[in-house]
């Protein structure tokens, strides 16, 4: 490999013997650093990967967690459209209200990221966006009768399937680096916006699947992600 | 007597010739000068002995240190309590003893109390404080025309909380549970038994009885001797004498918010009123905000006459009245009239001061009466 590439520069030189001559010898060595660099393709890799927090919030016991995967395109080393795919769950216990919350869901982003790093050897520091959206049925229920808030009698509430949707958009910046052959590892720190919210008039989803924390429309979160390449010369 | 000059004159001049007439000890009448003798009569030292010891005692009591001002708090009727009182005694226990006769007596959790055996059909003879809330509840039904109602609670629990389309009660089952409801078809009899017009009509005094029990606390403070005190159960606040700067207890509005998960202790204040000598309740539609189509922010609770509904723009009604339970009571009517209605009530009820904050296009807004009337 090592003697192909001499052989490769050599030729090279040969080639560009005259031009060179009129050259400013550091041009030489960028021009045949790039003429070094593989070409790069439109369809340029195929990776699949998954969110390693997510899962690992279910392990440790928290009240809401997601599994999450995704495949993503490679276009030129410098553009990666993605697809995430997810589901989401939650079991909530109220602190102020004694409600209890529960939601399973599915949902999914799309998006794209763009990599700011020139090198083209795995590592890589790339900001995108993404749009998300998820489909829910949740619960709301209080063990205890809650009071109505004028006539102040006690009433069950149990409220189950309440359906509701929302969409949001994020914004990512993350690094991700070779770790074996194929194998990529990363994170990324996600700021999320929520754009529409339809849920019901008893009350909102604590958690969203997807988008986490349903507490203001401006939130944050991030992953942490395990990235195979398929395709990696 | 001490007080009229005359007759005291009158009595020194009897004194003084009674001093004249009886003879010398060695018989020279007339001759030896008169010895000076003591005006004082024992009544005089009676006199200045109490006028000593009321003084002593005045004294005292102005040196002595004030009775502290003590704090205590728990939990009672679902809610918390927090009652600050000056005194020297630690009266907590026998505070809570009143809360507690008030669950005894109405609490609907309490599956032992007469409310409950009463709504069971169980033969009970009702106690004072039962007969107390039903006559003051009787009372208000009377002169709201009906918005408050302690029969009400089959129809608030068939529309449930935070109702929605898809189980809304038909106009039939609306139809059929108005038929349990009415303040006009129970009576209290004069020997304390409970007659309903339908043995499946339920009573609920939910809405007044908080109020009640901080008046039976108060009630008992100032029967102890307490002059200077603070009550406030789940908001709901009598307030007598001053705090313990010496000046009035200031009392909080909440903003009304409609995040229903939102901390309490962390809620805006509309107002802060400077109160003594009342009571003060609110009653809010907090967690039932709607949000119409252009905007505005309506509040929706069950109006016992109709048995649906009512959205108005009035988000809360704070009331100051003599008496909680009143307070109580008459913040929840409001809060079903609405405010136009509210307000013509308030024309011939000089007793009740009130607090109202509304939706106007969008924006919040407050009416009051209690500058009017000097509060």
């Amino acid at each position: 490999m090592r003697a192909s590439k001499a052989f490769f520069l050599l030729l090279v030189l040969i080639v560009l013997a005259v031009p060179v001559s009129a050259q400013e010898p550091q041009q030489v060595v960028e021009q045949l650093l790039r003429q070094q660099q593989p070409k790069r393709h439109l369809m340029d890799g195929i990776a699949v990967g998954a969110d390693l927090l997510g899962a690992g919030l279910k392990l440790a016991g928290n009240d809401w967690s997601q599994m999450e995967a995704f495949v993503r395109l490679n276009l030129y080393d410098k553009y990666f459209p993605v697809l995430e795919l997810g589901y989401g769950e939650a079991d909530h216990e109220g602190r102020e209200l004694d409600n209890h919350f529960a939601v399973k869901a599915p949902y999914f982003r799309i998006g794209a990221d763009y990599c700011f790093t020139k090198q083209h050897n795995g590592n890589r520091l790339f900001g995108g966006l993404r749009y998300g959206y998820s489909n829910y049925e949740y619960d709301l229920d209080s063990p205890v009768p809650l009071t109505d808030p004028v006539w102040q009698t006690a009433q069950d509430f149990r409220h189950h399937g309440l359906s509701g949707n929302t969409h949001w958009v994020e914004a990512v910046f993350g690094v991700e680096t070779r770790i074996w052959r194929i194998v990529s590892m990363g994170w990324d720190l996600r700021f999320k916006l929520r754009a529409s919210q339809k849920s019901s008039e008893i009350g909102k989803p604590w958690y969203v699947p997807g988008m986490s924390m349903n507490d203001s429309s401006l939130n944050w979160g991030g992953t942490f992600k395990l990235v195979f390449d398929l395709t990696r010369r | 007597m001490m007080n009229d000059p005359l007759s005291l004159s009158h009595h020194q001049e009897a004194n003084t010739n009674a001093t004249t007439s009886p003879p010398s000890r060695d018989g020279q009448e007339g001759e030896s000068a008169p010895t000076p003798k003591s005006q004082w009569r024992p009544w005089h030292i009676i006199v200045v002995a109490i006028l000593a010891v009321a003084t002593i005692l005045i004294i005292r009591q102005r040196n002595a240190p004030a009775a502290p001002y003590q704090r205590i708090e728990g939990a009672v009727f679902g809610t918390f309590y927090h009652i600050t009182y000056q005194s020297n005694d630690q009266l907590q226990t026998e505070l809570e003893a009143e809360m507690h006769k008030v669950d005894a007596s109405l609490s609907m959790f309490n599956k032992e109390s007469i409310i409950s055996r009463v709504n069971r059909n169980e033969e009970v003879e009702v106690d004072s404080l039962f007969r107390r809330v039903f006559e003051l509840s009787m009372a208000v039904s009377e002169v709201t025309e009906g918005a408050f109602d302690i029969t009400v609670a089959p129809l608030v629990n068939a529309w449930g909380f935070g109702y929605k389309d898809e189980t809304l009660p038909s106009d039939a089952e609306i139809d059929s549970l108005r038929q349990l409801v009415g303040w006009q078809r129970i009576i209290l009899t004069a020997d304390g038994h409970v007659q309903k017009a339908d043995t499946s009509m339920v009573l609920d005094c939910s809405a007044v009885a908080k109020g009640f029990g901080v008046d039976l606390v108060a009630e008992h403070l100032l029967a102890r001797g307490v002059s200077n005190f603070m009550v406030e159960i789940g908001g709901e606040v009598v307030v007598h004498g001053v705090n313990p700067d010496g000046k009035l207890w200031r009392v909080g509005i909440s903003r009304p918010v409609e995040d229903a998960s939102a901390d309490p202790t962390s809620a805006q204040l509309e107002a802060v009123l400077p109160l003594t000598d009342c009571a003060m309740a609110t009653s809010g539609n907090y967690r039932n905000f709607y949000i119409a189509e252009d905007g505005r922010k309506v509040a929706h609770t069950i109006d016992p006459q109709t048995g649906r509904p009512v959205q108005h723009s009035l988000l809360s009604a704070t009331v100051l009245a003599p008496t909680c339970a009143e307070a109580d009571a008459f913040a929840t009517s409001f809060m079903v009239m609405g405010i136009e209605r509210a307000k013509s009530l308030l024309g011939s009820r000089q007793d009740l001061q009130v607090y109202f904050i509304y939706d106007s296009l969008g924006t919040m807004r407050t009416y009051t009466n209690i500058a009017d009337s000097g509060q």
